[in-house]
């Protein structure tokens, strides 16, 4: 396919490297010159410099065969004259616009853009699927420079600590369970200290131990 | 009529006033405050300060719905967002937008905005002239 980018922010970029990736023929359309030159150290011929939400730079980068047309700058406005614009004098088949402020996604939805992404609701679902998935880890805190965290976790039923005392597991070297929360309680954890099913724990750890401390706990 | 200008550089404190003067009821909406400095005979024009992105603001100044919305900030696609904001959510009949891009301006008036193209106009004009 033909996919134009409009906007090398970091997601027109990486989504260009990608679609290279799958040998789609890609074309991306920048207004900041000073970007230009670094963008065809890694595009090279498929750069253009010029305004995407101009009818003639559109026209001079060929939408009018584009199978796809993305807007991805970092204004909601120019996002959407862009697929407007590609849609109704270019009849591009699909368009898809990034949304940076929410209010916008009603404006958007009546606009006639095919899909649209909106980076808050995508943060919004991310974070939402972390707090959702099981084994997850939630960093806290990072100190020194990211070589110690405090992270925090739930056991689920199936942990393998779950019935067991502190003093018979063997959390790895370089860590240590700082206190467990337990219902509304706060435990700190001591030789007898046994675990049960929906505990958090909060460890401080090492950089690089987070893989052994949830092997061993989850 | 109830006329609602959004954007008060030139070309939207001279209608504001112009309007007012004619006996409309003229609200004129800047996210900058200095910017209604070029308004004069004040009491008459209803003024707002405030994001024009903001519904709070804009649902103020659409509320009691008005006849006529006149978008001339100073950015085309931000007076093209903003107008077809207007007459989808707060039902505007009369949707006024200027737009300078010629080619732009014929799109969005085929998309229903009634557009104003100052370059095009300017063109017509100076062609005229020259005869």
């Amino acid at each position: 396919m033909y996919i134009i980018i409009v906007g090398a922010g970091k997601i027109g970029v990486n989504l260009g490297k990608i679609l290279l990736a799958q040998k789609h023929e890609i074309l991306i359309i920048e207004r900041d010159r000073n970007k230009i030159a670094a963008l065809r150290e890694v595009f090279g011929e498929a750069v253009m410099d010029g305004n995407g939400s101009r009818v003639h730079v559109l026209k001079e980068g060929g939408a009018n065969r584009a199978d796809v047309v993305v807007a991805v700058t970092d204004k909601d406005q120019d996002n959407m004259v862009i697929c407007q614009l590609a849609k109704t004098i270019f009849h591009c088949r699909r368009t898809i616009g990034l949304i940076h402020d929410p209010r916008h996604e009603e404006i958007f939805s009546r606009s006639g853009v095919d899909a649209t992404v909106s980076s808050t609701r995508i943060i919004d679902s991310l974070i939402e699927e972390q707090l959702q998935a099981e084994d997850m880890v939630i960093p806290l805190l990072t100190l020194r420079g990211g070589n110690v965290e405090i992270i925090e976790f739930e056991l689920s039923a199936h942990s393998p600590v779950v019935g067991k005392k502190l003093k018979d597991i063997h959390p790895p070297e370089g860590s240590i369970l700082i206190s467990i929360l337990r219902n509304d309680d706060v435990i700190i954890p001591k030789g007898e200290t046994e675990f049960i099913a929906g505990d958090r724990v909060v460890a401080l750890i090492k950089k690089g131990v987070e893989r052994g401390i949830k092997e061993i706990l989850l | 009529m109830k006329i609602v200008i959004v954007g008060s550089g030139r070309l939207g404190a001279g209608l504001a006033m112009a309007l007012a003067k004619q006996g409309h009821q003229v609200t004129i909406i800047d996210e900058i405050e200095a910017k209604f400095r070029n308004i004069e005979s004040s009491g008459l024009i209803r003024k707002m300060t405030g994001s024009i992105f903001s519904d709070e603001i804009l649902s103020q100044a659409f509320g009691d719905p008005a006849d006529v919305a006149i978008v001339v900030t100073g950015k085309d696609n931000v007076n093209i967002m903003i107008g077809q904001f207007i007459r989808e959510k707060y039902r505007v009949a009369r949707v006024i937008v200027r737009i300078f891009d010629p080619p732009v301006a014929e799109v969005y008036q085929n998309l229903g905005l009634e557009t104003i193209c100052p370059t095009t106009f300017a063109m017509t004009n100076i062609l005229k002239l020259v005869g």
